[in-house]
């Protein structure tokens, strides 16, 4: 049962990965392609810092947030709507928003999916695959102190990672990062 | 009746967000600028420029927040500025209009009360948007000998989000804590008893604002910790009110001190509780002291209480008023522990193992710590990487 699933969600990372890597744009544009997707609730595929890689490097020629958030995590609930907006608002000039839960997989269907499709992110995202412990280091190296929620990597269009913003920041913060990438 | 008027006239609904957007948009985000800054870790980042800041308080969630800087000159023509007020606890009461019936009630009363303020050593003001020569004015004829601030620009009252629409400041008290941090807002003031409850809150607010006293008042800030370097002791006030010092390092046979910076809320710090217990239970008995700690502006020290009760900690769980002590260890999340030795000195910081989930641990790090600190060997892995929820700090 569990290779199973995990034979499903490795081979829905991979399509997803697939999607993303011929996609020229952002997220929405990875989402309108599948019309039954649309009308589903929003798919969350569990992902391995490799893979979260492909997938950022993939959209090379955007603007790219990795935002990490959880849905016990009170600042990314709050700061989840401005990124939501911020998505829409700056998807056209190339900003790629890509959500990460860092829940534990079991609450994936019961509390990520509802609390995505509820924000009206209709865009595939990720669950962080495994342990968060053993994620970070492979993800983040130089990482020397802690990783709290929310956390969000901003990357320029050469697909470099140009800044880590915690904790929680409102529209206003975020439109000043990415401002100067565009 | 004109006062009256003014006083309890409404500012329009949209007054407050406006004024926001204005002062964001005025400032070039520049509110944003200040707090983005201080959280933000730069990999060869684009620069960002630096704009002035002009910021405009929600009463609505002040309490916590740094409270606007301020330079006004009073009665006598004498500038005082909250910076220089420093370590002090400072009641700043903006009130609508001099030589009117509900400011002269409001005046009068404080003036009664000075020596009881003067005795809790806090520093009152009361600011309108009249000048200075009004104010000397005023003082002469209620004898009011505390200084009245003349904000004639209104950019105090308007920072403080209390400037109506009406040009006016809404009578609106703050209680600003020696940290320069709001400890608490009273936007229904009662002219004729303001002194009292000003008085009854500031009673109630003593344990925290005697803590920050102490740790204002110290010339030199201890600097941030460092590993394998002393570390400066600290006070904090227990769930019970009780100050309990942490830095007595090698007192009654301590062997070791374990800090660990935790959380009321967050289902991650919560989902060590079971394993702070019992790593507790199993080295207090070998001689080392643990100690919670909670810097999340949100979490009072009765929720902490209850929440200590409930799951049985053993240790006290201090409350970080400011979050004074996680910006002095740089403690970002919860939970997030640290090891000190019996000669003060950093030994580990970081996660205390490595899965949320207790069946797969594998890495006992800061058990491992503690080991290697009680054996007197150095620590193999002094640095992990914590995971959890970030501490909600105050600004």
């Amino acid at each position: 049962m569990i290779c199973n699933r995990r034979f499903v969600w490795q081979g829905g990372a991979l399509l997803v990965l697939a999607a993303l890597s011929v996609s020229a744009v952002g997220t929405d544009r990875v989402v309108a392609k599948p019309a039954a997707v649309k009308a589903a609730a929003p798919a969350v595929y569990p992902v391995s810092a490799p893979a979260l890689k492909k997938a950022i490097a993939a959209r090379r020629g955007n603007v790219v947030l990795v935002n990490f958030w959880a849905t016990w995590c009170v600042g990314c609930r709050k700061e989840f709507p401005d990124l939501v907006k911020l998505q829409k608002n700056y998807a056209k000039r190339g900003v790629s928003i890509l959500y990460v839960s860092g829940d534990e997989a079991s609450d994936r269907n019961s509390k990520v999916v509802p609390f995505l499709k509820q924000q009206g992110v209709t865009a595939p995202s990720y669950i962080i695959q495994g342990d968060v412990f053993q994620f970070i280091p492979q993800f983040d190296p130089n990482l020397k102190t802690a990783f709290g929620l929310p956390r969000t990597y901003v990357y320029d269009r050469s697909g470099k990672l140009v800044k880590v913003v915690f904790p929680e920041k409102s529209y206003a913060e975020f439109e000043k990062v990415i401002k100067p990438l565009l | 009746m004109n006062e009256r008027h003014l006083s309890e006239k409404k500012p329009m609904k949209t007054s407050l967000p406006l004024l926001c957007l204005l002062g964001v948009t005025a400032a070039g985000l520049g509110c944003a600028s200040r707090a983005y800054s201080d959280n933000t870790q730069s990999t060869a980042a684009p620069a960002v420029a630096t704009e002035a800041t002009t910021t405009v308080l929600n009463l609505e969630s002040a309490v916590g927040q740094a409270a606007p800087a301020f330079a006004l000159p009073d009665q006598e023509n004498k500038t005082h500025s909250l910076a220089d007020l420093k370590g002090k606890t400072v009641v700043l009461a903006f009130y609508p209009a001099d030589m009117t019936a509900g400011c002269s009630l409001e005046a009068r009363g404080l003036s009664g009360a000075l020596g009881e303020f003067k005795k809790r050593g806090v520093q009152v003001f009361c600011v309108s948007v009249q000048d200075v020569n009004s104010k000397k004015q005023f003082c002469d004829k209620e004898g009011i000998k505390y200084p009245m601030l003349a904000d004639v620009k209104r950019t105090v009252s308007h920072s403080y989000g209390v400037l109506g629409d009406n040009g006016l400041a809404r009578r609106v008290s703050f209680i600003i804590a020696p940290d320069g941090t709001i400890a608490a807002v009273d936007q229904n003031v009662k002219p004729l008893t303001h002194a009292k409850d000003l008085l009854a809150k500031l009673d109630a607010l003593k344990p925290a604002l005697q803590v920050q006293t102490r740790t204002s008042a110290q010339t030199t800030p201890p600097a941030k910790v460092q590993m394998d370097k002393p570390v400066a002791s600290f006070s904090l006030a227990n769930y019970d009110g009780k100050n309990t010092t942490v830095g007595d390092w090698n007192a009654n046979g301590t062997k070791a001190t374990v800090l660990l910076f935790v959380s009321v809320q967050c289902p991650i710090s919560n989902g060590y509780n079971e394993r702070m217990v019992n790593l507790a239970k199993t080295y207090e008995a070998r001689g080392v002291r643990f100690v919670g700690i909670n810097s999340n502006k949100a979490e009072a020290p009765d929720g902490i209480a209850a929440h200590a009760k409930e799951h049985s900690f053993s240790f006290p769980v201090l409350k970080d008023t400011g979050n004074v002590i996680a910006d002095r260890f740089e403690a970002q999340v919860t939970p997030e522990a640290y090891v000190i030795d019996d000669k003060g000195v950093l030994r580990y910081h970081g996660r205390i193992d490595n899965s949320l989930k207790q069946a797969e641990v594998k890495t006992r790090d800061l058990q491992a710590a503690l080991d290697s600190v009680l054996a007197g060997r150095t620590v193999a892995d002094k640095e992990t990487v914590a995971f959890g929820c970030s501490i909600k700090r105050v600004g």
